[in-house]
Order: structure tokens, then sequence, then C-alpha cells
């Protein structure tokens, strides 16, 4: 498992999950030295799974945890300037259509599109069934083609 | 806009530049992917001065006989082929004599994929004595090369497959006086084959037809020896 290229993926997931770029970093540090911990990881085919598992459970954590608008108003802004500046404009056209899914679906889209992971991974990270991730990413490309038509249109 | 073109779209969404944060924790925590030669380096490093120096011996031996004006001087480099093959099980069952085979079977490698690129180092080394003192001798002795092939390979060939026969099947450290005993033997044989070719009960063409019988035997072995490894260091004997 290549660390760089991983990072980023986990990075981009946990920058979707949080929205604060700041934290999503130090969540993936975090999970990437409770995985090394750990030593179930280590059961063959499921590292992948284990590391999502891992940044999904922190996020959880940080959803948990009582807001203060005011930081978090501060992190976004501090943030804003590590977004590539040459987003194109159909990049920023999905990522407000996917803005609009339903949370479930846009973590299963991120997970099967953006990261380029297997369903197989997807199923143990979730815990639904493999069939159940395919039936939720065909319902969520449908939506997100009617989100992009729709803002499209506007 | 079609599945196909969101499906790319997507790939671009959440894209984040790397921050110097992200580069620090990758450079701190990135482990150097080991390539492939850097095993075979250790691994010449591991072979010991001892093996090194024998190898070394043995090429001089060989220079010097080389440089007697005999015909019989193939003989003589057919009974020391032998030694050489010696060296080589030395420097292969160096883990098992030093009881160190559970540590080289924990290591990134496999101890099979050790074990396989020690026979390819050594074998390398033996195949360049081989070939060299075929050429020396073709030129000296007036031998076709195909029958100083035979000459030269039969007696070290007989030697490995039995030397890894014994590895194989005799788990103890002390096989490597089974080993001795057995390139002892062989190296007598070339005096046996000098006079059955002299007074011409065998051809020299059947030399050279065991050789290939011997060498296929000898991968077998080898193949069986790597693939026990694994189990065998394991089971603790």
């Amino acid at each position: 498992m290549d660390l760089k290229e991983q990072y980023e993926k986990l990075l981009r997931y946990c920058y979707m999950l949080t929205k604060d770029i700041d934290l999503a970093e130090d969540i993936v540090q975090e999970t990437y030295l409770r995985f090394w911990q750990s030593h179930t990881y280590k059961d063959t085919n499921k590292e992948l799974a284990y590391l999502y598992t891992i940044a999904r459970n922190l996020c959880m954590d940080e959803f948990r945890k009582p807001k203060l608008e005011d930081i978090d108003a501060c992190d976004e802004l501090a943030g804003e300037h590590r977004y590539e500046p040459e987003a194109r404009v159909d990049r920023l056209v999905i990522e407000e259509a996917l803005e609009k899914l339903p949370q479930d679906l846009k973590e299963l889209i991120v997970l099967r599109f953006t990261n380029e992971m297997n369903v197989t991974d997807i199923a143990k990270v979730i815990g639904i069934s493999r069939f159940a991730v395919h039936r939720r990413l065909k319902e969520g490309l449908t939506l997100l083609r009617k989100n992009i038509g729709g803002e499209a249109n506007d | 806009m079609t599945d196909r073109d969101i499906k790319v779209l997507l790939k671009d969404a959440y894209r984040i530049s790397p921050s110097e944060r992200e580069k620090a924790f990758v450079r701190k925590h990135e482990k150097r992917s080991m390539h492939i030669a850097d095993i075979f380096l250790l691994e010449l490093k591991y072979m010991g001065v001892r093996s090194v120096l024998s190898g070394v011996m043995l090429i001089l031996m060989f220079a010097l006989i080389s440089l007697l004006k005999n015909p019989g001087l193939v003989w003589y480099l057919s009974g020391l082929l032998p030694v050489a093959g010696l060296v080589l099980i030395c420097g292969l069952g160096k883990s098992e004599r030093y009881g160190m085979q559970e540590l080289e079977a924990a290591s990134r490698f496999s101890i099979r994929f050790i074990k396989a690129v020690r026979m390819f180092i050594m074998g390398c080394a033996t195949l360049v004595i081989v070939i060299v003192s075929s050429v020396v001798l073709q030129i000296k002795t007036g031998f076709d090369f195909m029958t100083i092939l035979g000459i030269i390979g039969t007696p070290y060939m007989l030697n490995a497959w039995g030397n890894i026969i014994i590895t194989r099947r005799w788990h103890e450290k002390e096989n490597i006086y089974g080993c001795i005993v057995v390139a002892g033997v062989t190296c007598i044989l070339p005096a046996l084959m000098e006079k059955a070719i002299r007074l011409q009960i065998i051809q020299p063409l059947v030399f050279v037809i065991l050789l290939l019988v011997v060498s296929a035997l000898t991968v077998r072995e080898s193949l069986l020896y790597i693939r026990e490894r694994e189990d065998s260091s394991w089971n603790l004997y």
C-alpha cells in the first residue's frame, strides 16, 4: 500500500466528511498512527478497509464533539488556500452536486469513484452488503446526474 | 452528461494540494521500498569471507593446473570441481548451521526466495569457473568443448545433486559431513572416468548425456529443496 497515494485519498475522504482541511489532516495522521500500532490489519486484503474504518470512526468522533462555530469558520478560511488553484468549473459543479446528496450516498460515491476503492472494501468500511453498495451507488449516480442537470439549468 | 463523464469528474473531486505537513509526514513514515537487486547485494555480503576465499583459492588452483602442459589436466580439474560444489552447499546451509532459519523466514523476503538467491549467486560463480576452465582446457588439450563439459561437469553435478539430497532430507547441521563424503567420492570419479575412456569401455558422449540427466535431477532437487525450506523452518524440524 503506497503511503503517499493513500494519504491523499484518505485526506480527500476525511475532508469530504469534516469540511475542515486541517482537521481532516489531523484525522489522517492519527489514522495512520493507529493503523501502524495495531496488528490486526495484517489480515490479508483487509488493510485498506481497516484504514478507512479507523478514519471514518475518527471523523464520527469529531461530529460528536461540541462545535465551536467561530473556530470552525476560521479553520475553513485557513483551509481554503489548500484548494488547488487550477480547480476547474466543472469540478466545482460536481462538488456542489455532491454536497446536495444525502451523506451516505455521497460517502459511497466518493469512496468508489474518487478514491477508487473496490466494492468489497467499501462494504466492509460502511458495514453493508456488497449488493447494497451496488444498489446505492446506482441510486447515488442517478441523483448526482439530476443535481448536475439542475445546476446546469440554474 | 453521461455516467462516464460524471465518473471522470468525480476523480478530481475534493482534490487538495499537498501541504508541508503532509510531505513531512510521508517523508518520515514512508518505508524505503527494497529493490530486488538489494537482496542480491545483501546476500553477497552474507556469503562470508571463508566462502569467498575458498572460491578464490579454487580459481587460483584451476589457473595453476591450467599452466601445466599435460593432456591429463582435464582430469585434475574434473576432480577439483566437486570441491566448488561443496563450498556452494556450505554457503547454502549456513542459516541451518547457525540456527538462523527462523529469523530469515521472518524477514521481508521469504526464506524460499533467499535460498533461491543464494543458489543463484553461488551457481553463477561455479558456472563461470566451469566455462572458463572448459575454454582453457579446449585450447590446451585439443578436446572438443562438449566432451570437456561432460568430463568436468558430470562429477560436479553428481556432487551437487547428492549434496542437495542430503541437505534436503537430513535436517541437522551435521549433514555437512555427509556432503564431504559425497564430494570425496565424486573427486575420485574422474580417475575412473579416465580409465573407462582410455580402455574404451565408455564413449565420452555418455558423460555428456549423463551430465544432462544429472543436471535435470539437480534442478528438480533444488526446486524441492527451496519449496520445502519454508515449511521445515517453521516446524522446527
